[in-house]
């Protein structure tokens, strides 16, 4: 990207506009132009949530990865209520089923309205240090657990 | 509610059978019988096969099963069960599915399944589906299931025996004395 410094009086009038876009007219052409500053401009070109692709590599059905996406946006909001620890909450998409204190509940209310078993989450409100579709890295399993006590056997 | 008790484990290996396919139980290994359904399964199904387990406090994940031990001895067909994350072993991805396992309540001092109802263990992250080739001999039933259910174990070593609860007035009871 090519850098253009601007005289003292044009920096002015940008400080002037306290972070406002403004228009750019260059003497002669058609094409006009508009000055955004850079974090702005950073957050135009990232794309929108819904052209994010809805199915990543993980392989987790989209109804079920939406209803995992809404389940971490709200957790920071769930947490902070106390009752709420331990508890199980259930999402659909992006709606919320309701919380109760086992998951037989909210599964039979999936169950009554009709919602496919790859459409909800139901998940315990704890303390989570990675989105449920993040790979958490688990101890391997033990050699006793193999033949020979090797995990290729 | 009892869900095991004083369930039996040896100081020498023997031998047991899922649907005449023969296994292994090492010395020193607690093998508890488990059924796996359908998370949206709620209530017990008495068709459903019970398998053997290995309760493993040293593993830090829910459950972990072969794929062949699920459909062949479990009689859960994958497709049945949606995939709802991974984790990484070693850097290998197993996949977690969604699904309900259900834990006999054993004869007392034996292994074989008591035939009541059994104690029903809600998995939230899902259970870990391993291919073939990378499978545990046994399924696994570790440390995080039984968390996660809030149930309560007591290791008898004089015995050799295992006492596994769901609290209750007497639970805490002890607890409040301890």
């Amino acid at each position: 990207m090519a850098i253009v410094e601007l005289t003292a009086e044009q920096a002015l009038t940008i400080r002037n506009q306290e972070g406002k876009p403004i228009e750019v007219v260059v003497p002669g052409a058609r094409q006009r132009y508009v000055l955004v500053a850079q974090d702005l401009f950073a957050k135009m070109c990232l794309p929108d949530e819904k052209d994010l692709p809805p199915f990543p590599a993980s392989g987790i059905p989209e109804g079920i990865l939406l209803s995992q996406r809404a389940f971490w946006k709200d957790l920071p909001e769930l947490l902070a209520d106390r009752r709420n620890h331990g508890q199980w909450v259930c999402y659909h998409r992006d709606e919320r089923i309701g919380i109760a204190a086992s998951d037989d509940v909210l599964i039979r209310e999936c169950l009554r309205r009709g919602i496919p078993m790859d459409e909800y989450e139901v998940a315990i409100i704890r303390p989570r240090a990675l989105p449920p579709w993040e790979p958490e890295e688990i101890e391997s399993l033990g050699p006793w657990h193999f033949h020979d006590g090797t995990a290729n056997s | 509610m009892k869900i095991l008790t004083r369930l039996p484990y040896q100081a020498t290996s023997s031998a047991g059978s899922v649907h005449g396919e023969n296994f292994t139980v090492k010395a020193f290994q607690i093998v508890a019988r488990i059924s796996v359904s359908a998370r949206q399964v709620l209530d017990w199904d008495s068709r459903l096969p019970n398998i053997p387990a290995v309760l493993d406090t040293g593993n830090n994940y829910h459950f972990a099963i072969g794929e062949s031990q699920l459909t062949r001895w479990a009689g859960m067909p994958l497709s049945s069960l949606p995939r709802v994350g991974t984790i990484s072993e070693r850097g290998n991805r197993i996949p977690l599915h969604a699904a309900r396992l259900w834990l006999h309540p054993n004869v007392a001092h034996h292994t074989a399944a008591e035939g009541s109802e059994p104690f029903q263990l809600s998995i939230d992250e899902g259970i870990a589906v391993y291919p073939d080739q990378a499978a545990p001999r046994l399924p696994v039933l570790g440390l995080r299931a039984l968390t996660t259910n809030r149930l309560q174990l007591l290791l008898d070593a004089d015995n050799r025996q295992v006492h596994l609860r769901s609290p209750d007035w007497r639970t805490r009871l002890v607890r409040w004395i301890s």
